[in-house]
């Protein structure tokens, strides 16, 4: 068609006889009401994600301090299935692999705890896989921030130097009488933790403006027991809002190979585990051996730090 | 004011020209109607961001045709048994001129994108740009389109017009 014809057109288009529009039903009512259905849908959408990303946030085991001292005594109740991967790599220190031996008879059945960065003598990184094949990140506290002295707060928590106390923004979904929750919550800054990018010298972070907590540590009693166990619960977040002006730098979890499908381990299983005997030794041994490692910038190297 | 009087007196003051594009898109002004009232819901959903758009104007046909789009869309894929299928309204000739109805024959005649994009062009009078990014498609497409819709209205207005010299 010719440009003359387009114009003809247009011209037919704008002598249409369309200036009398009947009149119509109400249309705006009906919309608005669709409109505010829709928005709820959307704001319980919302509210079902951020709930179901929080809840998956919430598993994750670290850096147990030990509590109660059960003397060592071996596990009575050894797992049901075997780990689906006894060792992660070959090439794996023997010291990792005793830490993961440690630890592997006390999991739940069908779980697996496999270390990240086993090349390097210790391993800073954990990674918890849970049956449906969601994994958590577990980091420990080791190296140089363990080797300083920490400091001993009256409640027995122990506050190591650069961790910064925050509001947790996750809760770990309780079961009724299961845990005793202490609600302390800590920014992780160790060398593993992006936030040690704002780290100043050892002891000093800067404060986030707006924070999501990254890796927080509470405190956990099962009833009926005296033994307190530390866990750093570390959430899987997609990103960490920075304040303006600093670097903003995405969530590093994603690069360790983790997803955020669903929760790891539950609280019922958690507190099976933790009160089974036993359970404090092998996580004394694993710290131990942890705080053996003298390759700590190797770790920190291996990251990327 | 509130969010949803502002939308009201938004959509209060937009509906009769809404409608109008909505009229050339469907033929009959119940689909417009319909049509029309689909769009405001979606506007009222998504109203707060409506309300930082630079020409909400712009966003509401855009809004308008994609709705139109989508329907279609979803029609093409809806299994209607033909005892309880409708007619299509004829429009009526009493209330319309020859020129409009050949032009609404014509514009029938075509698929629904090729549609959208003549009364988006000729209509609306967007560029191929605008027209593109208002159906989020390439200017590629939307002139491809255009060219065959205009191809294929040709000679349906043409035959139209001279019946009703005719007459």
């Amino acid at each position: 068609m010719t440009e003359h014809e387009a114009d003809g057109l247009r011209t037919l288009f704008q002598a249409a006889d369309l200036e009398s529009v009947p009149d119509t039903r109400d249309l705006i009512g009906p919309a608005v009401a669709w409109g505010d259905g829709r928005r709820r849908r959307d704001r319980w959408t919302a509210a079902g994600v951020a709930g179901a990303v929080a809840v998956a946030a919430a598993v994750g085991i670290v850096a147990l301090r030990p509590g109660g001292d059960t003397g060592g005594v071996a596990p009575t109740r050894l797992v049901t299935t075997p780990s689906p991967m006894p060792s992660p790599t070959p090439a794996a220190s023997p010291l990792v692999q005793r830490q993961l031996d440690a630890l592997r008879p006390y999991l739940p059945a069908g779980y697996r705890l496999d270390c990240k960065h086993p090349l390097v003598a210790a391993c800073s990184l954990f990674v918890l896989t849970g049956p449906t094949g969601a994994t958590n990140m577990v980091t420990w506290s080791i190296g140089p921030a363990v080797a300083q002295t920490s400091m001993a707060l009256p409640d027995r928590k122990l506050i190591l130097p650069g961790t910064h106390p925050h509001q947790a923004t996750a809760e770990i979904p309780r079961t009724d009488g299961a845990f005793g929750f202490k609600g302390l919550a800590y920014l992780d800054v160790y060398m593993t933790d992006i936030e040690a990018r704002n780290v100043v010298g050892d002891t000093h972070v800067t404060d986030p403006a707006k924070l999501v907590v990254d890796c927080a540590e509470y405190e956990f009693t099962a009833t009926g027991s005296s033994t307190s166990i530390s866990v750093r619960l570390c959430e899987l977040v997609a990103d960490i809002p920075w304040k303006p002006g600093d670097r903003g730098t995405g969530d590093d979890h994603g690069s360790f190979g983790y997803n955020p499908a669903g929760p790891v381990m539950t609280p019922t299983e958690f507190a099976d585990m933790a009160t089974e005997p036993g359970f404090d030794a092998a996580f004394r041994t694993v710290t131990d051996l942890q705080k053996q490692a003298p390759d700590s910038e190797k770790i920190a190297a291996a990251f990327g730090f | 004011m509130s969010d949803e009087e502002d939308f009201r007196e938004f959509a209060a003051s937009r509906q009769k020209q809404l409608l109008r594009s909505a009229y050339l898109l469907c033929g009959d002004w119940h689909g417009a109607e319909d049509l029309v009232q689909t769009a405001f819901g979606h506007l009222y959903r998504r109203w707060h961001r409506v309300g930082r758009v630079e020409y909400p104007d712009a966003y509401a046909k855009q809004t308008l045709y994609r709705c139109y789009l989508t329907l279609q869309r979803k029609r093409r894929f809806t299994t209607v048994s033909l005892d309880v299928a409708a007619e299509p309204p004829a429009p009526d000739p009493a209330t319309i001129d020859d020129r409009t109805e050949a032009l609404l024959d014509a514009l029938a005649g075509l698929p629904e994108r090729a549609r959208a994009v003549v009364v988006l062009r000729y209509w609306e009078d967007y560029s191929v740009a605008q027209t593109a990014d208002a159906l989020g498609v390439s200017q590629g497409t939307v002139k491809s389109q255009c060219s065959r819709a205009l191809a294929m209205m040709r000679t349906r207005i043409a035959d139209a017009l001279s019946d009703a010299r005719r007459d």
